[in-house]
């Protein structure tokens, strides 16, 4: 029968091209090979100079990476680890903590120890101590992420405003929002005051720093700082919900839709590039107590428990985090290596100022706290926080709700501690 | 009667056309998209959403760009692989299965399909864990094989084959049968075809399947040589920015062998060919 | 025809064996895992009901009617005698309004499943709609028209192009400062319109809009079209000649011959509803404004992938699997008696 031939040859056919194409078994070369995990894109692309240079010094180590962009970057990691798949080194950014909570890496400490002069004296000790978990160091940063307000001053002129100075209040701030959303029309809107999510120092970024699991949610404090988000919200002087703003985050800026706006590190390229207005960078507001405190997170990369070549991955991991691997991302990150902080602020050029302004805040950093259900809390805080924008729930509801799922989260973090 | 038909069809036919344009809107924003230089915003900010849809400059080099930055065709190869042996694999399986479960008559017969019913109730996404431990045990992660085995014998596709294997009367079986046949010569040569449309969809739908997954392959894929063009897709996309026209000019690329199949299968889903032997 | 198991298991041993082992194998261990807490990392631990408890949990505030239970309680074990249908039905819907009434007072521990259960069902009721446009779509590009090949694949196409890239247009669409919708609206009816992805009343109808578009030309309507194909020209012509208008001839004709596929889709539809609404809210909303688009296969992603909760993950695939199991049973039981084989 003509069809059952035809099958059967395709079926054939298919099953030559597999096996052809099956991938041919990896030469195991006698020396060291380490597999290195990152998120790809500019990353990738630094690590490629940056490795050529690793392999002229350190021939018998191989170095192979695997890259895994997108949003499932850590889902990647973790189903590797789990799998027992081979990863020697990998980046990790703000879910640095779910890894280190694992017991999935490995304390670096005697391997910096033994060094004379330590590598940790040249980088900034305070970006340094948040990859200290439980007593280890279970990575090591080469940038800093710092977020900042962007302001966009010919708008603001336009829209007959006075431009904000560098030393202003949340006060001065939420103001100036207001005032730019009142200006609104139909000719030229203006969606939102200010192009963020919630007033930062984060509400939820203060209440976990709060040492010993306590929170100050359910406070009078917190009730304040709640409403005044909720009544922004609802003005849409504030973004009003999150997961609106995320890759294409600062395409309204850029059609001079929103005057305020904030931004990270990773931002300033892409302003340079396509800005066609005056616009200039702003530490975040003083805040109520007259702090000033900066979001930031780092980026690093770690050395796996599970790595057969622990030397050779400490190697690796120092070479990048080296300054020459630093400078290839400066673009993207403020360096570590506190000597490179003149060659970051140069790269901006005319906007030199304004990478200056990052640099400034390195004192004032207030991360968000690395504990092991970051993510989850999180989202934890954004629901009822928006429960209560919405006007669903009363604000000291959302409040103690809040409140009693993080101690729900907590505790099952600390049951799952215990044996 | 005559006039009147032809007025409803070519009411018919600016309907249809309107709806057309409603729902190429997006396609036609994707091509326009594409063209936009990668340094320049992409949503339109005009003073309506049409003004400036289109670029002045067409920067057609974001197709070639797409073949340049990363290894594209590669992926497309993978990708035309697994999802044309995956889906004669799931024809294979699923209309042999679907046979046993429409035709034939033996005991467990219901409880067993209803086991194959609710497999499709649970979630992938709570399965992809466990099954990818039991390819990494079986050492098969990270290889053409993890990416062709599991999705090979398909639930759906026996069910989907099952429906339309119903449908054929039985009489033609019992002809069959009288002249003959064994079991296995009635699927072959009364069942099987028959059911041309029904392979036809079941193919497509297992082509489209495969073609589209993104979770699954990003768990089972390390290596960048075995990479399937969705996860391609991914290396336009930076960990905080992404690079949109190229993005969509790869999307674009990677829908064409879709369109393909789409215009070569519809001869066989809807062409002359009658599902069940008589009519009326 | 009837055949002794030997005969048969042949012909289901090649599919039987790929899907026990990547099929069955994995749900028994996931369900397995609904009852343990796992991080991925160390071996799973044994919580018993934990999971489940701590998905389904809640405290009775002081003000729960007893009595609202006790209604439900009574009408459904009424229902179970032999009664005319539509006295059951009213029964039975009785008992679910009157524990709809008792179970709006409680406080569960964990309201977002149970939002995210609401949503599932709000988002499916989108499905019927979808099945009759998909329909009526295979009807009109069954005719011979001129162009519908070029139709067919133009109407096909939505549901092929997935992935951030049209998410991200469809946030735009539905940007309600100065999105083309809002416009449209702002041209017709000279105000503005839902704040659509911002509001929680809009934001579902919103993804269902989404949703019908890129559906409604998809795998439904190539099945239907499939389906029409079964349909003699001969046997309409008949109708039309015995003076049947073109509703009776929908109604009497097209609607019994396309049955075992509606009836296919439906199943399906129901199975993919209740496990959908999760590409959406993975690249548009992120499941918000306040969980108003969060689907239980959204939480059980971000349990999963995003704090890797698998133990909750899996217990809440279970009750899902669950109400789906349940579902579906009354489908075939309802639907079921009026598919018309040929």
């Amino acid at each position: 029968m003509r069809r059952s031939r035809l099958l059967l040859f395709l079926f054939g056919a298919l099953t030559l091209v597999l096996a052809a194409c099956q991938k041919q078994a990896r030469t195991q070369a006698d020396g060291v090979e380490l597999v290195l995990l990152t998120p790809g894109g500019r990353i990738a692309q630094a690590l490629e100079v940056s490795l050529e240079s690793f392999r002229r010094e350190h021939p018998q180590i191989a170095v192979r990476t695997i890259a895994s962009p997108g949003r499932d970057y850590y889902t990647k990691g973790l189903t590797m680890l789990a799998g027992r798949a081979q990863v020697d080194l990998l980046w990790l950014g703000m879910g640095f903590g779910m890894f280190a909570d694992r017991g999935a890496l490995l304390d670096l400490a005697p391997y910096a120890g033994k060094e004379r002069p330590s590598v940790l004296e040249s980088l900034t000790p305070e970006v340094v101590a948040w990859y200290r978990y439980r007593g280890a160091l279970l990575g090591l940063p080469y940038g800093v992420d710092i977020q900042a307000v962007v302001c966009n001053d010919s708008l603001l002129e336009e829209l007959g405003l006075a431009l904000p100075q560098a030393d202003w209040s949340v006060e001065e701030m939420i103001a100036l929002g207001r005032a730019a959303k009142a200006t609104s029309s139909p000719e030229r809107p203006i969606p939102y005051g200010i192009g963020m999510e919630e007033l930062r120092p984060a509400l939820f970024g203060l209440a976990l720093l709060e040492e010993g699991g306590r929170f100050g949610l359910a406070s009078p404090e917190g009730e304040a700082w709640l409403k005044l988000n909720s009544e922004l919200a609802r003005e849409r002087v504030l973004l009003r919900s999150a997961g609106q703003g995320d890759l294409d985050r600062l395409s309204e800026f850029f059609a001079q839709r929103i005057a305020l706006m904030e931004v990270f590190t990773w931002d300033l390229p892409i302003l340079q590039q396509r800005a066609d207005f005056r616009w200039r960078l702003l530490p975040p507001p003083r805040g109520p107590r007259g702090d000033r405190g900066a979001w930031a997170s780092s980026s690093g990369f770690s050395i796996t428990k599970a790595t057969r070549h622990p030397e050779a991955a400490w190697l690796l991991l120092r070479h990048l985090i080296g300054s020459d691997f630093q400078k290839a991302l400066m673009e993207q990150t403020v360096p570590t290596d506190r000597s490179l902080h003149d060659a970051y602020i140069a790269q901006g050029g005319e906007h030199a100022r304004d990478y200056a302004v990052m640099t400034s805040l390195l004192p004032v950093l207030r991360p968000d706290p690395r504990v092991a259900q970051q993510d989850e809390l999180l989202s934890e805080w954004i629901y009822w926080r928006e429960r209560a924008h919405q006007g669903q729930r009363s604000i000291p509801d959302a409040l103690a709700q809040a409140q009693a799922r993080f101690e729900r989260i907590l505790q099952r973090g600390r049951r799952e501690e215990k044996p | 009667m005559p006039e009147k038909n032809r007025w409803s069809r070519v009411i018919l036919w600016l309907a249809l056309l309107a709806g057309g344009l409603v729902m190429m809107f997006p396609l036609i924003w994707m091509v326009a998209t594409s063209l936009k230089s990668p340094d320049g915003g992409i949503f339109p900010t005009g003073s309506h959403p049409f003004a400036d849809l289109f670029p002045e400059v067409l920067h057609w080099e974001n197709y070639a760009e797409v073949f340049r930055k990363v290894s594209f065709a590669r992926y497309y190869l993978n990708s035309l692989m697994v999802a044309a042996i995956v889906t004669l694999g799931q024809l294979m399986t699923c209309s042999l299965a679907a046979y046993a479960f429409s035709r034939l008559r033996f005991s467990g017969r219901d409880p067993l399909f209803f086991c194959y019913l609710g497999t499709l109730m649970v979630p992938g996404t709570v399965t992809l864990i466990p099954t990818f431990v039991l390819l990494a045990s079986a050492g098969l992660v990270d290889s053409y094989w993890a990416l062709i085995l599991p999705p090979m014998f398909s639930a759906y596709g026996t069910f989907l084959l099952r429906q339309f294997f119903m449908g054929i009367p039985v009489e033609l079986e019992e002809a069959a049968m009288v002249d003959g046949c064994s079991v296995f010569g009635i699927y072959w040569r009364v069942i099987l075809p028959l059911s041309g449309p029904a392979l036809a969809t079941l193919g497509i739908f297992a082509f489209l399947g495969n073609w589209q997954s993104l979770l699954y392959p990003l768990v089972m894929i390390h290596s960048d040589s075995l990479k399937t063009l969705p996860l391609g897709l991914l290396n336009f996309v930076d960990l905080h920015a992404a690079d949109w026209p190229r993005l969509m000019a790869a999307s674009l690329l990677s829908i064409i062998p879709i369109i393909l199949i789409f215009l070569f299968g519809q001869r066989y889903f809807v062409g002359g060919i009658r599902l069940g032997g008589v009519k009326g | 025809m009837k055949v002794s198991r030997w005969i048969a298991l042949p012909f289901l041993l090649p599919n039987l064996l790929g899907f026990l082992a990547f099929t069955f194998l994995p749900i028994l261990a996931s369900l397995a895992l609904a009852f343990c807490s796992w991080d991925l990392f160390s071996p799973p631990q044994w919580v018993g009901f934990g999971n489940l408890s701590d998905l389904l949990g809640f405290t009775l505030p002081e003000k729960a009617n007893g009595w609202l239970l006790l209604v439900a309680g009574i009408s459904a074990a009424v229902a179970f005698a032999p009664l005319p249908r539509w006295w059951r039905l009213g029964l039975i819907s009785l008992s679910v309004m009157a524990l709809w009434g008792f179970f709006r007072e409680i406080e569960p521990h964990y309201p977002r499943f149970w939002q995210s259960l609401g949503n599932t069902f709000f988002l499916m009721l989108g499905l019927p709609v979808s099945m009759l446009g998909s329909l009526v779509l295979a009807m009109a590009l069954n005719r011979t028209l001129y162009g519908n090949r070029f139709f067919r694949l133009i109407y096909f196409l939505p549901s092929m192009v997935g992935g951030v890239g049209i998410y991200l247009l469809w946030k735009w669409i539905f940007n309600p400062d100065y999105g083309p919708l809002q416009q449209l609206f702002l041209f017709l009816s000279g105000h503005d319109g839902p704040r659509w992805l911002e509001s929680v009343l809009w934001v579902k109808p919103a993804l269902m809009l989404m949703g019908f578009w890129g559906s409604v030309g998809g795998t439904n309507m190539i099945l239907y079209l499939a389906a029409l194909q079964n349909i003699s020209p001969e046997l309409v012509e008949a109708a039309r000649i015995d003076g049947a208008g073109p509703w009776q001839r929908f109604r009497h004709i097209v609607l019994p011959m396309v049955s075992s596929t509606s009836f296919f889709i439906l199943i399906m539809g129901v199975i993919h509803g209740f496990q959908g609404g999760f590409d959406a809210a993975y690249v548009m909303t992120r499941g918000g404004p306040a969980g108003a688009s969060t689907t239980t296969s959204y939480f059980i992603y971000e349990n999963a992938f995003g704090w890797y909760e698998m133990g909750r993950a899996s217990a809440a695939s279970l009750l899902l699997f669950a109400l789906v199991m349940i579902f579906t049973w009354l489908n075939w039981r309802m639907a079921g008696e009026k598919v018309h084989y040929a």
